[in-house]
């Protein structure tokens, strides 16, 4: 093989692109347009020299966030990520102007823990203790098509103004109170059916 | 396409082809065996054992739309269909839709499987407080099954 003199890796670097013509050019340019528009220069990119100050607020919510956690819970097997505390950071910012619509209320409260009809007498402690199947699945997953018919026509009672006591203990006295005379109604037709 | 075969459909997917027949055959033996006015009793009193085994149903229920909502989530998980109550004059109408009874055991024993609707809701008003000379009764002649009526009143 046949030895380059040593003379040929000077010539070569001597060959090597001279770019200072062309950075020159750069920041000519750059100067030349952020005169044009200085919004070039308000966007330039130079480091910001300070970060704006933090609230108090602001900085319990940044800097606290690993105080939160329940004692017993245990360590995560990974830690987490810049997004995780991004978001539980922002989450505790927003907190204090989160605004919570609750619906109105109805015209009667709810029974009571004591007034709760039990309708199984065998129910007990242990059954309780059972996941109820009601509570896999989210009730208006279920419902499907179905919740259409119901939801909206109740959203248009809520928003009405009050009419009647809607609550069953009105309701149950009302029926039994008006209806003292027709016993005989009681026979249906599918009553009729089955007598046939 | 038309309302008829979009509710024939419907009925066709209401019962699992595993219990079809099985159900059928039941519904026929027990017409053999007794008379409609027994079984609709026998099927009265399975309704109640139903709304027996559902005491989470009436958590905190005090209102009728509140009760509609309850027995409609109720209903829907089971794929049961949905209902609608509303206070009617002296009664509480209950509309029954899409129940499975008719597919289930034939629309010839819907007179009598239909006390299986009756002895739920009247146990579940039972229940919420209403008096024992209150009682659920189908009137409604929808032969199809599809939107059973009942009437709670005395």
């Amino acid at each position: 093989m046949q030895k380059l003199p040593n003379s040929t890796s000077g010539l070569i670097r001597s060959l090597g692109a001279d770019d200072a013509y062309f950075d020159s050019r750069a920041k000519a340019s750059a100067q030349e347009a952020e005169q044009r528009w200085p919004l070039f220069k308000a966007a330039s990119t130079a480091k910001n020299e300070l970060a704006p100050a933090m609230s108090d607020q602001q900085k319990e919510a940044w800097g606290g966030q690993q105080n939160d956690l329940p004692e017993g819970r245990k360590p995560a097997l990974s830690k987490p990520g810049l997004s995780g505390k991004l978001a539980s950071s922002l989450s505790k910012l927003t907190q204090p102007t989160t605004m919570r619509i609750s619906a109105p209320s109805r015209s009667t409260p709810p029974l009571s823990a004591s007034a709760t009809p039990r309708l199984h007498p065998n129910v007990g402690d242990g059954l309780t203790q059972k996941p109820a199947y009601s509570e896999m699945i989210a009730p208006q997953s279920r419902l499907g098509i179905f919740a259409k018919n119901t939801l909206p026509q109740r959203a248009a009672v809520a928003t009405s103004a009050p009419e009647k006591d809607d609550s069953l203990k009105g309701i149950f006295s009302r029926i039994e109170g008006k209806q003292t005379s027709s016993t005989g109604s009681g026979s249906s037709f599918l009553n009729r059916l089955a007598k046939r | 396409m038309e309302t008829t075969n979009l509710q024939t459909y419907f009925r066709a997917q209401q019962v699992s082809l595993q219990w079809m027949p099985f159900l059928r055959a039941i519904a026929a033996e027990l017409s053999a065996q007794t008379d409609a006015t027994n079984l609709r009793q026998l099927f009265f009193s399975v309704g109640q054992r139903f709304a027996m085994d559902t005491p989470e149903l009436l958590q905190e229920i005090a209102t009728l739309s509140r009760l509609e909502e309850a027995l409609c989530a109720h209903w829907g998980r089971h794929q049961w269909g949905w209902v609608e109550l509303s206070e009617v004059g002296d009664a509480i109408e209950i509309v029954h839709n899409a129940s499975p009874l008719a597919e289930a055991f034939g629309d010839d024993s819907l007179p009598w499987s239909v006390g299986f609707l009756e002895g739920f809701y009247q146990s579940i008003f039972g229940a919420l407080g209403a008096s024992e000379a209150m009682n659920v009764s189908a009137v409604d002649d929808s032969r199809d099954g599809m939107a059973i009526r009942l009437r709670f009143s005395r």
